[in-house]
């Protein structure tokens, strides 16, 4: 699996619980971790309030190495760069 | 493996919300994405990945600020290895000299009041 499969595993995971995360844990930042065993789905390790915090449970998470670190919101944030411009 | 720190070249963006840093900053670093994002640029709404990195500012100085733990995005910069974004720049004071065409950046430092 690519890292970016990967990511897009991690990322449906979180969509598929955002609802209910909303429910007990807006505004913090939840943690999901793709085991080491592909064939399983990632885990929701915790909810964090601290970002920092949350990395740290990913880093140190002894299932899996790839992690998802995502603020709890209903909808993902956008972020304004205008300098980036894309090339032709 | 925890690769080395990467002195990278820096240009403050008083109209990124965010700061961010090239692919090849990326690569260097071995970083894994913690998310992925959409950033909004002059050329439209692109896709993205997002990475938890520490940035050093001002690693001349003798005495450097304190690190800052920062989420980047990743996208093509022109002229630099990182733009350095409002997230970064809200941490401290910034303040610009117009008339001399100077600035000024001040960034926490341990055991310092700002």
């Amino acid at each position: 699996m690519t890292s970016t499969d990967l990511l897009d595993r991690l990322e449906a995971a979180f969509a598929k619980r955002r609802a209910g995360l909303l429910v007990t844990d807006a505004g913090r930042w939840a943690v999901f971790v793709q085991p080491f065993d592909g064939r399983c789905r990632p885990q929701l390790v915790g909810c964090f309030d601290d970002e920092n915090d949350a990395c740290e449970a990913g880093v140190s998470s002894p299932i899996g190495r790839r992690f998802l670190v995502k603020a709890i919101r209903a909808e993902d944030r956008v972020v304004s760069v205008p300098r980036v411009v894309l090339a032709d | 493996m925890i690769p080395d720190p990467f002195r990278a070249k820096g240009l403050i963006d008083t109209a990124a919300g965010a700061s961010c840093i090239n692919p090849a900053v990326i690569d260097r670093l071995l970083l894994d994405p913690l998310e992925q994002a959409r950033l909004r640029t002059a050329s439209g709404d692109i896709r993205t990945a997002g990475y938890h990195v520490t940035l050093t500012l001002g690693w001349t100085e003798h005495q450097p600020p304190d690190p800052i733990p920062v989420r980047v995005y990743v996208a093509e910069i022109a002229g630099a290895d990182a733009l350095v974004g409002l997230d970064v720049l809200r941490q401290g004071e910034f303040t610009l000299y117009g008339r001399i065409g100077r600035f000024a950046l001040t960034l926490p430092r341990r055991g310092a009041q700002l």
